[in-house]
């Protein structure tokens, strides 16, 4: 993603979101969507993309198979029912967090 | 959108010995890491065609940062730590849970009934024989459910504290059970010794059912490997 901390913090609900809309994905399909979705203005970046799948399937976020694609082999990543409940909480606290900040970059100006 | 070409099998075999060559060890990361990469230099190929598989595969590479591969694969070497730990957990939970529970519960019975029937010294004598016995089980299902030399998984190579813990903490218990018996008085220790014996026969059948859920996952998801 982005080389900003603001992103890199979002990563994993970025995915978590993508997998809970598209169903199963693999990583490179999840860069090319995240591309499309943002008119090319955000990049998903593969060293950052990799350790959060891997983190999230070990938490048992998500779940895996692995399938022949062509000559090679594919692995896809698909939520698991702890995953979509962890997704809303992470939405929401995403939510507010834009909310908070919205508030605080653009006050409004009370009139006593 | 330009029509993508599948590369050739050639060129799927250079890229394992391109992430091989650096030093991505493991079959599961190996495969992983060759379907991106093939994907993107596919891409890349479709939309310049002048530009070459060797070069196509240099940009693509060049994506993964200055550390390349060997960061992706620390942080995985972590998650799957992690995913062992939590693993084992699940299963302590379970052993205390029912239907487990009742094996459980069983388990510590029979303890319980034992250093009553052997007295304290036979009792850890004979618990220690019994371990050593499922030590021997553990090495010879661990070499048993190793996968082939060529195809190395990390799923299964850095999930090692989950299986050395089974292995290695009944030499501790052996000798704070003995501990227990000298130092404490004599209506304390023939609760505490079974007790303390009971708890690593749990924390072990934790250990040796999370291998065994980890060791069959990974023969699902990687048959190839054990062929």
């Amino acid at each position: 993603m982005n080389n900003s901390q603001l992103y890199k913090g979002s990563l994993t609900t970025v995915i978590l979101k993508l997998l809970e809309e598209n169903g199963r994905m693999y990583g490179y399909e999840m860069t090319q969507k995240v591309k499309e979705l943002t008119a090319n203005e955000v990049t998903l970046n593969e060293g950052a993309l990799y350790p959060a799948l891997h983190k999230l399937e070990a938490e048992g976020l998500l779940t895996v198979e692995i399938e022949p694609a062509g000559n090679r082999m594919r692995k896809y990543y698909s939520i698991t029912p702890k995953g979509q409940t962890e997704t809303v909480n992470r939405l929401a606290e995403l939510e507010e967090f834009m909310r908070h900040m919205q508030l605080l970059l653009n006050p409004k100006v009370s009139l006593g | 959108m330009p029509t993508q070409t599948p590369l050739t099998n050639e060129q799927i075999d250079a890229l394992f010995k391109f992430v091989k060559s650096k030093y991505v060890d493991y079959y599961d990361v190996q495969l992983e890491l060759v379907d991106h990469l093939a994907s993107e230099v596919e891409q890349k190929m479709a939309t310049n065609p002048a530009v070459s598989f060797e070069t196509a595969l240099q940009q693509v590479y060049s994506g993964f940062g200055i550390f390349g591969f060997s960061d992706l694969v620390e942080q995985k070497q972590k998650a799957v730590n992690k995913r062992s730990r939590l693993l084992w957990w699940e299963y302590v939970k379970r052993l205390f849970r029912l239907p487990l529970l009742l094996g459980s519960l069983t388990g510590g019975l029979l303890l319980f009934t034992g250093f009553n029937f052997l007295g304290p010294l036979s009792f850890i004598n004979i618990n220690a024989v019994v371990s050593l016995l499922a030590i021997i089980g553990f090495v010879l299902h661990y070499f048993k459910n190793q996968p082939n030399k060529s195809h190395k998984l990390i799923a299964l190579e850095h999930s090692g504290g989950l299986y050395a813990w089974g292995i290695v903490h009944f030499h501790p218990v052996y000798f704070f059970s003995k501990m227990i018996v000298d130092l404490s008085p004599p209506e304390v220790y023939p609760f505490l010794v079974p007790l303390l014996c009971w708890l690593s026969w749990v924390a072990c059948t934790a250990s040796a059912m999370g291998y065994k859920k980890l060791v069959k996952e990974t023969q699902k998801l990687y048959p190839m490997a054990f062929a």
